[in-house]
């Protein structure tokens, strides 16, 4: 079946500015769902315009199963795309939209229709393609676009943004959906976002970007438990952040805490310690540091706490069902992430009872 | 406490509307009102508000005079011949202006105004005298070149519009759907551009069927079009045959008008993907 890889690719927008795209590699295997995940302006989309062959690549090459697709233009291309704003032809009905691919093939009259109705059965739309995009809603025209794409049956499928014009409960609605059909097809995917939840919900793999560069790609859960950069780890969720220091003993200093890091010695250059929300401890009176509560907002499945620590200021997610003490306030981390210049140097994963001093 | 003006009193602001429509109504049918009583008047003499008495015989002698008949047939077999090669000659410069980007394209689009920026009569004797060498003087296609001259801009402008309207997505989709540059052109590109061009075409005609002054200057005596024969007929005959061949020359408008109107309101156009 199909097996996508970027190799090295580099785009550059104009004379001598900085690249869009720089040296860029990933690989998707068959069948896998792969998010494009990063702000604006971090190249995801001018990744895929070059998978597609809109953009040509400055350098690097696009390889499916090994063979270039570097010197195709996109008509002859394996790959389908589902536009940000659907692109649906909107002086043809739904029914040619879905039909002109099949049609520029030559494909015979009897065999355009069964596809084109299986395609429209396959979206959840049959009986509409006498209509004109115009009247349909735009989760529907997110359906048509999808079905157009699939109906050639293309072994890459690449998808920009294709949620981002919807209205939010359709979006995550969407998204199931989308899954769903990516399963049955079995199709290898390259799917666009700028929103990381998007991304965490629905990729096999995610590909975290950031001007140009590939962060780290990994799984949803991997990225978020591991992030490999800084970047990565205030992109995906929230993260506190303090600066840090190491001493010769092995122990961490971060901000008012102390952690115990025996692999971190040979760390250098710029250090900054990294503590998500849900693995800082409340207690009253425990082991940790003193602690004054700024803010607690209760969010219906968790509270958002604000917390001033020395000087600091922390965030942290706390379970519904424990208690947040009133008076007394002590805070501990449970899990440290080391960054040195920005790169994961290490992470204290051990349970950090008696290893945290004031 | 506020004062109340005129315009907060609804039968004031109402009223007003009305007097603003009757005014600019009367101002734009008025002429046409004494062009067909005129049409159809015997005697019409101050200080009588309509004719005196009406008649039909200069319809008659209209129709019968052969001038009329030769008239009518050059201006329908140059008008229409002029929009066409306007059409082949503007249409890819129309897309080449909305698509692609060239050294000098902003100063040649604005170029083809230069034709519109001098007095024409001025224009007109300079090619005239390059139409002698040419011997193109009193033929059929000196009268369609000169007759072209008018309708470029109109042409390229419009279209051009029309192409830039067409967003590059749509065409990217269909090149993604297997169809190449040619096919995206004829089934995405066109259709969609397609209204902008009509209303360029029909400008273009009218245009070109209305154009006297280079059609009188190359053509005459040989070529004599409906508008240039109407400079001799209001000379030399009486006010109805000036007024009944107005009406006759303002019909290809009107028609076109009505047509234009019914295919402009196609549905999916109104709905359309407008390029942002």
């Amino acid at each position: 079946m199909a097996r996508l890889q970027l190799d090295k690719l580099v785009k550059q927008y104009g004379q001598g500015g900085e690249p869009a795209v720089r040296e860029l590699s990933l690989e998707v295997d068959n069948g896998q769902f792969v998010c494009l995940l990063g702000p604006s302006g971090c190249g995801k989309t001018t990744t895929l315009r070059m998978i597609g062959g809109f953009l040509k690549p400055d350098g690097g090459d696009v390889r499916i199963d090994g063979v270039s697709i570097l010197d195709q233009p996109p008509e002859h291309r394996p790959t389908a795309m589902v536009f940000q704003r659907y692109a649906l032809w909107p002086h043809m009905t739904v029914w040619s939209n879905i039909a002109f691919g099949l049609q520029v093939r030559r494909r015979p009259r009897d065999e355009i229709a069964r596809r084109v109705e299986a395609s429209l059965e396959l979206v959840g739309l049959p009986g509409l393609g006498l209509r004109y995009p115009a009247q349909l809603s735009g989760g529907q025209q997110q359906r048509v676009a999808l079905a157009r794409a699939l109906v050639l049956e293309p072994r890459i499928l690449l998808l920009d943004e294709p949620l981002s014009n919807l209205d939010a409960q359709l979006r995550i609605h969407m998204r199931s959906e989308l899954t769903a059909i990516q399963r049955r097809v079995g199709i290898t995917t390259v799917f666009v976002t700028h929103d990381q939840e998007e991304a965490m919900s629905i990729a096999d793999r995610i590909a975290v970007m950031n001007a140009g560069i590939l962060e780290q790609m990994d799984t949803p859960q991997a990225i978020y438990a591991r992030p490999a950069t800084l970047f990565v780890a205030t992109f995906i969720g929230t993260m506190n952040r303090l600066a840090a220091s190491l001493d010769s003993a092995g122990w961490l200093r971060a901000g008012p805490f102390a952690v115990q890091m025996p692999s971190a010695g040979a760390a250098g250059g710029q250090l900054v310690a990294g503590i998500r929300p849900e693995d800082l401890v409340l207690e009253e009176r425990g082991a940790g540091v003193p602690a004054r509560i700024e803010s607690d907002i209760d969010l219906g499945h968790y509270r958002r706490v604000s917390l001033s620590v020395e000087g600091a200021e922390l965030l942290a997610f706390v379970a519904k069902s424990e208690p947040v003490p009133s008076d007394g306030v002590t805070v501990r981390p449970t899990r440290v992430l080391l960054y040195a210049d920005g790169h994961l140097a290490d992470v204290s994963d051990q349970p950090m009872h008696g290893t945290v001093r004031a | 406490m506020r004062t109340t003006w005129f315009w907060d009193v609804p039968e004031f602001r109402r009223g007003l509307g009305l007097i603003l429509v009757f005014g600019l109504s009367s101002f734009l049918l008025l002429p046409l009102l004494t062009l067909l009583l005129w049409a159809f008047a015997d005697e019409w003499r101050y200080p009588n508000i309509i004719p005196q008495s009406a008649s039909l015989k200069w319809w008659e002698w209209v129709f019968t005079n052969g001038d009329v008949g030769s008239a009518v047939r050059y201006s329908f077999i140059t008008a229409p011949v002029v929009t066409l090669i306007a059409a082949v000659i503007c249409l890819p410069a129309a897309y080449s202006f909305s698509r692609f980007r060239f050294p000098g394209r902003r100063a040649l689009f604005i170029s083809l105004l230069a034709a519109n920026a001098f007095p024409k009569i001025g224009l007109y004797v300079a090619i005239a005298t390059l139409f002698y060498r040419l011997n193109l003087m009193g033929t059929y296609w000196g009268v369609v070149l000169i007759q072209l001259v008018g309708t470029l801009v109109a042409m390229v402008w419009i279209p051009a519009a029309g192409f830039d309207s067409v967003a590059r997505e749509l065409e990217d989709a269909a090149r993604d759907a297997g169809a190449g540059p040619l096919r995206v052109f004829w089934s995405i590109t066109l259709p969609l551009a397609m209204p902008a061009i009509v209303v360029a075409a029909f400008l273009a005609f009218l245009a070109a069927f209305d154009e006297s002054q280079g059609t009188l200057i190359v053509g005459s005596p040989q070529i004599v079009t409906m508008p240039t024969l109407m400079y001799t007929l209001v000379v030399n005959y009486p006010e109805p045959v000036g007024a009944i061949f107005s009406i006759l020359l303002s019909a290809p408008s009107v028609i076109l008008l009505l047509i234009a109107r019914r295919y402009l309101l196609a549905g999916y156009l109104a709905a359309g993907f407008k390029g942002r």
